[in-house]
């Protein structure tokens, strides 16, 4: 938290109220989290690089809103709209304020999944990265154990899981959250959607992301799964 | 919002339902307009190919269609490499190499007692038709060492030819494709040469509840994009290096297709089955690159393949250079 938020002129005792009350918001809708806990790590930018989410973009705010009111989304987007980030930050939300979410973050490669949060890339690498800028986290959080690939919350038997493309992964459990990222270059994404199914099925959440390519995200988003030879 | 019909959530965002029970949601730039600009769009479009916007920005899922699908600066790089056979080979009466000639197999490398080769192979009939192709590949340094082109040669003549030459290059590892006549060599391979060096694939057997071991490439070949997408990737990153200057020019005649999978122009007008049978040297090519990446790094007395220290530098393992800079890594690292 930036030292000049209005925040930190409060005192002590309405500070205090004020944060757990945002926190509370932020436990019921995605957009407060959004709002008041969730910040960025922008590389183009050199005198800022750290700034809150962009919250007052109307895309942010009308993908959110579909996103938690659609459990199954497949999204064809421009390059470079925020949209990693944005569902990793809806992904994140899930695992701190949710119970029993076993949540699945898939890129084409595990390297890609894992990323790195010091330079804010990656799936699990943006995830950390806005967890650890969560403000006033060691007041807000329980205790939450990182690993490489995981990052888990015993407490409320939550894990987030970076995975590899491809279906082995996916086959062997059942998720309550997938997010694919970047399907479109994903060769084993039809395998992985075809292991996804219980989750499809059952309740769950699956995002796919990608940006424009031929491939079998394409026909899931044109709803030509299964038409003539394709 | 429930999306149940067709819906423009806020310009530049629409959104509709699926028979497969997903939303689709188209999210174009225009949604964004406080990051692009006029200026911006306008700057973006100038520094790209026009196509490369339509698809990326535009969401343009046939912008690609036509486009070449190797970059023509990699493959112009490639005239640098492109080297007359130094020598022809085929095969004598006891089916060893020997050279001839006019022999079919183009010799661009002599073959290294330490080193390790791959070899990858692509099928037809052998009626003169499309071609069934041998292309060998240095497994460290990815350059081609040896080539066959016939498009008459029979599949069990061809198997006895490229196990010949898989004896030739140190028993190097054969990458073969599995469909169709391939098949007839990977017989010919493991029953009558007793050529045991070959790739295999592990795939789950749901119904003997085990893994399973196939042996060649099973996955469609020119049009598999789980073969093309590396190699396409190593040739744009000028990670290969090609001497024949025929097989450079093939790799010039792909171009993605309406669907975005690589195809050989020359054969755009022709059905979607015709063309995934069509049998050339850059499938060939793309086998051996996968061999090559999967040659085993304690067998091949170099350093793994997509490391790009010694790789890209060209160096062997045992090169006192490289033994020396090895050293002084340990002690900086200690």
């Amino acid at each position: 938290m930036a030292i000049d938020s209005p925040l930190m002129a409060m005192p002590r005792k309405t500070l205090q109220l004020r944060i757990a009350a945002r926190w509370e918001l932020a436990s019921r809708h995605p957009s407060y989290f959004l709002q008041w806990f969730c910040f960025t790590l922008d590389q183009h930018d050199q005198r800022q690089p750290i700034k809150p989410f962009p919250w007052h973009k109307p895309h942010i705010q009308a993908m959110t809103g579909l996103w938690l009111d659609n459990p199954l989304l497949i999204v064809a987007k421009s390059r470079q709209m925020v949209e990693t980030w944005l569902f990793c930050a809806l992904h994140l939300w899930l695992f701190l304020f949710r119970r029993g979410q076993l949540i699945m973050l898939q890129s084409k490669r595990e390297e890609d999944a894992i990323g790195n949060e010091t330079a804010g890339d990656g799936l699990v690498g943006r995830s950390l990265f806005m967890l650890h800028h969560i403000p006033y986290r060691r007041q807000l959080l329980g205790k939450i154990d990182e690993t490489a690939t995981k990052i888990e919350n015993r407490a409320q038997n939550n894990t987030l899981w970076a995975i590899p493309q491809g279906p082995d992964i996916i086959r062997q459990r059942t998720c309550s959250a997938l997010f694919s990222d970047e399907c479109g270059v994903q060769p084993d994404f039809d395998d992985a959607y075809t292991a996804a199914i219980p989750t499809i099925l059952g309740g769950g959440r699956f995002t796919g992301l990608f940006t424009a390519n031929p491939s079998f995200a394409q026909q899931l988003f044109e709803d030509t799964l299964g038409d003539g030879d394709n | 919002m429930v999306i149940t019909e067709p819906t423009v959530v806020i310009p530049g965002i629409d959104a509709r339902p699926c028979k497969t029970g997903f939303v689709a949601i188209k999210l174009h730039y225009s949604s964004d307009p406080e990051t692009y600009t006029p200026e911006h769009v306008a700057a973006l479009k100038a520094s790209m190919p026009s196509w490369r916007f339509r698809k990326e920005y535009e969401i343009d899922f046939t912008a690609q269609a036509g486009q070449p699908v190797f970059e023509s600066e990699a493959l112009n790089a490639q005239s640098r490499n492109l080297r007359n056979p130094i020598a022809r080979m085929d095969l004598d009466e006891s089916g060893k190499l020997v050279k001839r000639e006019r022999g079919r197999l183009a010799i661009y490398q002599d073959v290294r007692e330490s080193w390790r080769y791959a070899v990858g192979m692509d099928v037809s009939e052998g009626v003169a038709q499309s071609d069934s192709t041998i292309e060998v590949f240095e497994a460290f340094k990815r350059e081609q060492a040896a080539e066959l082109a016939d498009n008459r040669i029979s599949p069990p003549e061809l198997g006895r030819f490229a196990a010949a030459v898989g004896e030739y290059y140190n028993r190097a590892l054969i990458c073969c494709v599995r469909p169709m006549h391939g098949i007839t060599v990977l017989r010919t391979l493991v029953d009558d040469c007793h050529y045991t060096n070959l790739w295999h694939d592990r795939m789950d057997e749901h119904l003997a509840a085990m893994p399973t071991e196939r042996l060649g490439w099973a996955k469609g070949e020119g049009r598999s994009p789980r073969l093309m997408d590396p190699y396409i990737e190593a040739v744009d990153a000028q990670e290969v290096i090609l001497r024949s200057m025929q097989c450079r020019d093939q790799h010039g005649q792909y171009i993605y297709d309406e669907k975005g999978l690589a195809t050989l122009s020359k054969n755009t007008e022709l059905n979607t089955a015709l063309r995934a049978r069509h049998g050339d040297m850059v499938v060939g090519c793309a086998l051996a690159y996968r061999a090559c990446c999967d040659v085993p790094k304690a067998r091949s007395g170099h350093s793994a393949p997509r490391q790009r220290s010694t790789d890209q530098i060209g160096m062997p393992a045992n090169d006192p250079l490289l033994r020396k800079l090895n050293k002084r890594a340990q002690r900086t690292s200690r």
